[in-house]
């Protein structure tokens, strides 16, 4: 993004609030403050991009996703790389698949409905009121009306359905499954963003987490920073932060960082963690604050991703148009099951190498059966859920014995699906094969996956069982706040990105009205 | 059989061997006789094209040039591979042209290989990514020895890399598709050095990782990728997928540990590998004193699917998979996205073999 003529600030300038990250968490919340007033520095580890750097070729477009390695272990290790991290001016948001349900009610009350998981300590109604503004904002694009929530507005049409769009909800009608067009952060109509530009609507690409160079998808890179940038926010790429400094009473004084070598230190009186579910406990672990609780790093989520694959004689080709068209809310609560929470499906198209990577890893094929496999890709359409993860004190980051190139230890995560995480699976791998079968099928497949990073420094309002309060606030050090996915009690079945920079806004309103 | 077709690009004038050489090297007269010439649309350069059996020779005048020479050829309009043909005095000149070409420039796609005659030890031809044939400078102009060296070399890229359909070319080559991405594909599109020296592995190891990559992604019929190299570049480049399975080392050690552990089990025969395969996944195989079964395991589905990615992500690879999502966003004045999005229909500008043309229903203008 364009940052030639933003307001800078001195290191020595005590500025009212430094921002890790600049993605869902960090993002809106910049642009919140600046927009109030405040001077506001942001430090983002990754590049700032220009927009011709995004490609669709999925080897090359890794250069907007986090590459240095973590690592993964447990009974079902999660992918990390493409799968679930960005890097650069933007963070996740430039990879972000963009589907964007909101978070439904009763997952915000899982433990009070099945004594299970935990309570968010979040008002339904407020956590709404922020996701209708985000929405506006952002540009979010919907079928009205919308089957499970009729009052809905959304401001475009929904993105055109492709093939593998078609058949799903072809399936779910003669199976009597409510099921419609997706919502989705991908605008269908010519836009002009403030402070931003012209934004093209969608070119119907499937190449959604490659990157975008049109302006179709929304991401922090073309919505929330360039209005924090014209409010006077000054955004620093390739600034990775190792340490934060802290006066004698435990305040947040300063964080350091290293950019291109080189250590800076820039003073602040507050600080807001927004680097993700990976980097942010992992900064806490590294430097030992705020960790009273014992609980940084601990409960990691990562949402049932499981997916199903079917067969059609004719040929899909799920790579055009955006990959996740429709959606059916009808299993969030699905009835006749003994699992707590539920989960929300989406049809799927899907790139040629990320594909092949669920072949591989998630189906375990090789030779001649791979090659068919690969061979059968465009004659084949997908189904996928994103479902509910229950937190467990086993599924944690901890700090590894390897330093990665800043020096930093590496992240350790270790995940493994409870009992609930697998009744969901099974269940969900039931209906999608049989919506699959109704559209005509000839044959299914199952790919295991998971997805996103939740969790690692949980929002409580007992300070014993959490990191953070509910506005985001550190329960150990007063002027540090975090605000990203990894303050979530529970995952919920809906996808994160929305619903976190709703909290982003909420957060910083909380912070407006403290400093 | 008959000889795939080629293209050559001369910029040292006419090569008169090479006619004839195709010629008695093509057996069906019908094919070898009917040469055709014309003059390429190419907005005025002077660009001659001649057709003669399997072989387009395309003789574009070179002193306008290294930018005038591309978009000479690309107004050729070629979509076959093709070898870049130069004189002596014309390798920085050649160098300049692959530079521009390998760049991803519009309307070019295809080059296959550089043949130069040289004097003199010239190191400039050497370009380090291009198949070159270097042939020293004899008789007179069009002298026999450049056609085989021509002829040569093209029977070693046919030998040695999968071929690309003329339509997937085409689409590359046009503003569908992205000048990075076109640069991309240039590169990946080269033919693997039969002779490719190891960079992160030993000499043995890469040999058994062949043998895995024949096992792991049959290619079929035809030339094929080499795999193994590919992948060793990779490794050796520190390109990864962003995790390591917790306890493994970087993935330079572990393609090291986890091949001398494979090869103390590994058999000759094909059924042999696979079982020895099947045993590895199953964390069944005896692992050695460096790794647990489960970390070879873990090591091999790293394998697997770096393997995987690698055969795809080659361009004849996207195109067999039916994959032209490639060809989007572009450099035309509006972006290029998809209007036809239904099961079982194509677009214009697509391979016949994609689904019936359909009309265009999208909103993009």
């Amino acid at each position: 993004m364009n940052l030639s003529a933003m307001r800078t600030y001195d290191l020595d300038e005590v500025v009212d609030v430094v921002v890790v990250g600049t993605g869902a968490g960090g993002a809106p919340l910049l642009s919140r403050l600046a927009e109030r007033g405040l001077r506001v520095v942001a430090l983002e580890a990754g590049p700032n991009l220009e927009l011709d750097q995004f490609t669709p070729d999925e080897r090359e477009a890794t250069r907007i996703n986090w590459m240095s390695d973590r690592f993964s272990g447990g009974d079902a290790p999660t992918a990390f790389g493409p799968n679930n991290s960005g890097w650069g001016v933007g963070g996740g948001t430039l990879h972000w698949g963009a589907f964007t349900p909101r978070p439904d009610r009763r997952d915000l009350a899982l433990q009070t409905e099945t004594g299970l998981g935990r309570d968010w300590p979040i008002d339904h109604d407020e956590l709404i009121r922020y996701i209708v503004e985000v929405e506006r904002t952002i540009g979010v694009s919907g079928p009205m009306p919308y089957p499970w929530d009729p009052q809905r507005e959304y401001l475009d049409a929904p993105a055109r359905r492709n093939a593998p769009a078609d058949l799903v909800l072809q399936g779910c009608e003669r199976l009597g499954i409510t099921a419609t067009d997706a919502p989705a952060a991908i605008i269908t109509r010519d836009r002009e963003q403030p402070h931003y530009g012209l934004r093209k609507a969608s070119i119907d690409v499937g190449g959604i987490h490659q990157g975008d160079r049109f302006g179709y998808k929304a991401t922090t890179a073309i919505t929330y920073l360039p209005v924090a940038v014209a409010h006077g926010a000054e955004i620093r790429p390739d600034s990775m932060v190792h340490r934060v400094e802290q006066d004698e009473w435990g305040s947040v004084t300063g964080v350091v960082y290293l950019q291109e070598g080189v250590e800076y230190r820039q003073r602040c009186a507050s600080l807001v963690l927004a680097g993700g579910g990976i980097e942010t406990p992992r900064l806490l672990l590294n430097t030992g604050l705020a960790n009273s609780s014992g609980q940084v790093g601990r409960n990691f989520l990562a949402h049932g991703a499981v997916q199903v694959w079917g067969r059609f004689d004719e040929s899909i080709r799920g790579y055009r148009g955006y990959p996740s068209a429709a959606i059916t809310e009808d299993f969030v609560r699905p009835e006749g099951v003994d699992f707590a929470g539920g989960y929300l499906v989406q049809s799927l198209g899907v790139m040629p190498l990320t594909y092949a990577t669920s072949l591989v890893r998630g189906g375990a094929l090789w030779g001649q059966e791979l090659m068919d496999a690969l061979d059968a890709g465009q004659y084949s359409a997908g189904i996928g859920i994103n479902g509910e993860c229950l937190p467990s004190a086993d599924n944690r980051l901890v700090l590894s014995d390897e330093t990665d190139e800043w020096g930093i230890p590496r992240a350790e995560i270790s995940f493994s699906p409870g009992a609930n995480e697998r009744a969901i699976d099974d269940h969900a791998v039931g209906v999608m094969t049989r919506i699959l079968d109704a559209a005509g099928a000839r044959e299914t497949r199952v790919l295991a996956r998971s997805a996103h990073t939740l969790g690692t420094c949980r929002m409580s309002s007992d300070p014993a069982d959490g990191v953070v309060d509910p506005d985001g606030r550190s329960h150990d050090i007063p002027n540090m706040w975090i605000c990203d996915n990894s303050t979530f009690p529970s995952a919920l079945s809906a996808n994160p990105g929305l619903t976190q920079m709703a909290l982003s806004l909420r957060t910083a309103d909380r912070m407006v009205a403290t400093v | 059989m008959s000889a795939p077709s080629f293209t050559v690009v001369s910029l040292r004038g006419p090569l008169s061997g090479l006619d004839d050489g195709t010629d008695a090297a093509q057996g069906d007269a019908d094919d070898g006789t009917d040469a055709a010439q014309g003059d390429a649309d190419d907005g005025g350069h002077h660009t001659a094209v001649r057709s003669v059996g399997p072989l387009t020779l395309v003789e574009i005048d070179p002193a306008a040039g290294a930018d005038d020479i591309v978009v000479g050829i690309a107004g050729a309009q070629i979509v076959t591979p093709w070898i870049l043909v130069v004189g002596p005095a014309q390798h920085e000149l050649a160098a300049e042209v692959v530079d521009r070409v390998l760049a991803g420039a519009l309307g070019v796609f295809g080059l296959a290989g550089v043949v130069g005659e040289t004097d003199a030890a010239s190191e400039t031809l050497r370009h380090q990514e291009v198949p070159v044939a270097a042939v020293p400078v004899g008789a007179a102009a069009g002298a026999p020895d450049i056609a085989a060296a021509v002829r040569g070399l093209a029977a070693d890229i046919a030998a040695w890399s999968p071929r690309l359909p003329d339509a997937w070319a085409r689409v590359i080559a046009s503003d569908r598709t992205d000048v990075a991405v076109r640069s991309t594909f240039a590169r990946r599109a080269l033919a693997d050095d039969p002779s490719y020296a190891p960079r992160a592995l030993s000499t043995a190891q890469l040999s058994l990782l062949r043998d895995v990559a024949r096992r792991i992604i049959p290619q079929g019929e035809g030339a094929g990728i080499d795999l193994a190299a590919r992948l060793d570049r990779m490794v050796a480049a520190g390109e990864s997928d962003g995790w390591r399975p917790t306890g493994m080392s970087t993935d330079v050690e572990a393609y090291r540990t986890g091949l001398d552990a494979l090869a103390g089990v590994w058999m000759r025969s094909a059924a042999g590998q696979d079982r020895v395969i099947r045993d590895v996944i199953d964390q069944r195989a005896p692992s050695g004193d460096v790794l647990t079964p489960g970390q070879l395991a873990l090591w091999f589905e790293d394998a697997r699917n770096d393997l995987a990615r690698v055969w795809l992500s080659h361009p004849a690879s996207l195109a067999r998979v039916g994959y032209s999502g490639f060809a989007t966003g572009g450099t035309g004045a509006e972006p290029a996205g998809y209007l036809v999005l239904a099961a079982g229909e194509r677009e214009e500008w697509e391979p016949d073999e994609l689904g019936r043309l359909a009309a265009a229903e999208g909103h993009t203008s």
